[in-house]
């Protein structure tokens, strides 16, 4: 599989009243043509902030890229002139984000946010981009494209609004969709109708996802291959059926205990869900150690004291935890 | 059974102000004709898409949304329509706890201050009692007694719904409504706060209406589970029952649509798929509410609104396909 996207070593910091506080500490993915790599952790984990570097939107002046690199087909996008990003975003790479209420312009009918891209990006004159935004409109599913081009996003529910985003998102074939919690303000129906949607374009149309998701349910319906994350660590990475069926870190472990799955047929009794306790950390706060370790019920001495390495568990499936390290291995 | 809550032919429509002084007022249905009881100790859970009722059902409940028409009984007491202190003593008996833990607890109180406020409010105490119950408070719920003098932003989200948790129970209520109480937490957090509503439910006999648009919450907490769509009850059954023999079509398509764990896609499982978007409570269509995005819709659904009704032990559904023995025409190969 050919890599599309490699992010390697990727540090960015924030300055805040505490100080210096660094929101990604070394994430290191690659993304192949066509795949869709889920990217799941708690708010706070760094989820939506690695979307940010990967399009160059670390919010300024305050957010650095201080380490590593982006590279899309061996270009390193951080390195990369604004000019240049300006035309990597919304051609290249697109991406949609969680509110479809707040990511439309209000005031400009649907067709229009769709045309502007195709007409930026790729020099369509009117005509052309009006017709391509019918077209876009067409391919998310929308009825009677024809007329609703012309619609103002206030007459559009939130499932439709969404769709027009992921119309606005592909409307240049990019290679890449990055998509940052695309459904979580969305009812369960609408939200299964998106899904369902973005399965049918990435078959039809060989665009890469990048999804970011908290909802472990979320990544079982759409990944390919996963990444856990947790306060600006990259904790477990593996295939889906990796970090579904047999996860290794105690991070991903808990995450998926802990939320109570729906079960159909004949639930039995009510159990105590499993906890994990206490909250993240203030990312100034942490120490040396591995992250999680003040939470971790099977932390040992050493996880306090330095951040454990990746250990690699079989083809593709990877987590950083002393536990797994092959010398701890058999004390744990 | 001891029912603690009775609503009966509940209904709250919003009215909308007039486009043009001569129209009619049209009204939004909200809710349109809810029943069910609740039994001391039990949890029942409400679901449903936004815009199906379920919240405003709850505000009705709690007094807080004007009610149309029907009634809402506590403890056999009809309290539809009483007002000032009669109202107020009632309210000791009910409390409710909300999605939001930023908006709902006052920025400027400290959370001590908080937590004794409903006492306050109603009398209960004096001021050194009120101090006590809220330290005592505070343990029950998993915060330290310095954090008494605290304000609502020292405290992180999951936090913060303790402190919602803790006024809550303040006035040792027998009924609580949760109205989404962990929506708005981290995965990780949620389970925290499901656990100690079971707990407390344990503890202090309490009866949860609960109120929620994740299933997967739902069955974990409910004993009871009733599903709404546009402002009525579509299916109720017990737990066991609705999840294991679910026979509204609305009710499979929400159970299909939840992303599960154990079901990858691409197994060879086929989605029950919902069409288009709920139509609008203001001008609610004839017949079956759902029939518009019903797969399995005949000409009677579009004619005749189906009433809820027993098909079964406590199992109730209002659907023409629906036989006397619970039987169904239809049925998806798998959810």
């Amino acid at each position: 599989m050919t890599r599309l996207l490699e992010v390697q070593d990727l540090q960015v910091e924030f300055d805040t009243w505490d100080g210096r506080v660094r929101v990604i500490e070394s994430l290191s993915f690659a993304l192949a043509a066509g795949e869709t790599l889920c990217i799941v952790g708690e708010s706070g984990c760094g989820k939506s902030m690695t979307a940010l570097a990967i399009m160059g939107l670390v919010p300024q002046p305050t957010g650095h890229i201080t380490a590593g690199s982006v590279r899309l087909a061996g270009e390193d996008l951080v390195r990369a002139s604004p000019a240049r990003m300006q035309a990597v975003r919304g051609n290249e790479i697109s991406m949609i984000f969680q509110e479809p209420m707040t990511s439309l312009n209000p005031v400009y009918p649907v067709g229009e946010q769709i045309a502007e891209a195709v007409r930026l990006h790729k020099g369509l004159d009117r005509d052309a981009a009006r017709s391509r935004a019918v077209e876009m409109l067409r391919a998310v599913h929308i009825p009677e494209p024809e007329r609703r081009v012309d619609e103002y996003p206030h007459q559009f529910s939130g499932g439709m609004r969404q769709r027009v985003m992921i119309a606005i998102a592909l409307a240049c074939e990019p290679k890449i969709l990055i998509a940052d919690e695309p459904t979580t303000a969305l009812d369960v129906t609408v939200q299964a109708q998106i899904f369902e949607l973005l399965v049918e374009l990435r078959e039809t149309r060989g665009t890469a996802i990048v999804f970011i998701t908290h909802d472990v349910g979320a990544v079982a319906e759409m990944a390919d291959r996963v990444i856990v994350m947790y306060a600006g660590r990259k904790v477990e990475e593996g295939g889906v059926e990796d970090i579904l069926e047999r996860p290794a870190h105690p991070y991903t472990r808990g995450l998926l205990a802990c939320r109570p799955t729906l079960v159909l047929g004949d639930p039995g009794a009510r159990s105590e869900l499993a906890e994990i306790p206490g909250v993240v950390p203030p990312l100034h706060q942490l120490g040396a150690g591995c992250a999680f370790a003040p939470r971790c019920a099977q932390a040992l001495q050493r996880c306090g004291v330095a951040a454990p390495p990746e250990t690699r568990l079989a083809d593709g499936h990877a987590a950083a935890c002393w536990l797994l390290a092959p010398s701890e291995g058999a004390a744990a | 059974m001891n029912a603690l809550l009775e609503v009966a032919g509940l209904r709250v429509h919003f009215p909308l102000p007039r486009r043009l002084p001569w129209q009619a007022r049209r009204k939004v249905h909200a809710v349109d004709g809810i029943d069910f009881t609740l039994a001391a100790g039990r949890t029942l859970g409400i679901v449903g898409e936004s815009g199906s009722g379920k919240t405003t059902a709850a505000l009705a409940v709690m007094r807080l949304a004007d009610i149309t028409a029907g009634e809402v009984r506590l403890k056999g007491t009809d309290i539809t329509h009483l007002a000032g202190e009669e109202l107020r003593t009632q309210r000791r008996y009910v409390q409710m706890i909300f999605q939001d833990p930023y908006s709902s607890l006052n920025p400027r109180s400290r959370a001590g201050a908080i937590v004794e406020e409903p006492l306050a409010r109603m009398g209960i105490g004096d001021a050194a009692e009120r101090r006590e119950r809220a330290r005592e408070l505070f343990a029950q719920v998993g915060l330290r007694p310095d954090q008494l003098a605290l304000f609502p932003h020292q405290f992180s989200g999951g936090q913060r719904q303790r402190i919602g948790i803790a006024r809550a129970l303040a006035t040792r209520p027998e009924l609580i409504v949760c109205d989404e109480p962990v929506s708005a937490l981290d995965v990780a957090i949620q389970a925290q706060i499901l656990n100690l509503l079971a707990r407390l439910q344990n503890q202090h006999s309490l009866s949860y209406l609960f109120i929620s648009h994740d299933l997967g919450v739902v069955q974990h907490l409910c004993d009871e589970v009733a599903v709404m769509y546009l402002g009525r009850i579509v299916e109720q059954a017990p737990r066991a029952r609705l999840f294991a023999d679910p026979l509204h079509p609305y009710t499979w398509a929400l159970f299909s649509a939840v992303p599960r764990i154990g079901r990858r896609r691409g197994k060879g499982q086929q989605r029950l798929r919902l069409e288009g978007d709920p139509p609008s409570p203001i001008d609610l269509p004839r017949g079956c509410r759902f029939a518009g995005r019903c797969p399995f819709a005949e000409e009677r659904c579009r004619e005749e609104e189906p009433a809820l009704r027993a098909v079964g032990d406590r199992h109730r559904v209002a659907c023409h396909l629906v036989r006397e023995d619970g039987g169904v025409p239809h049925r998806p190969r798998s959810l």
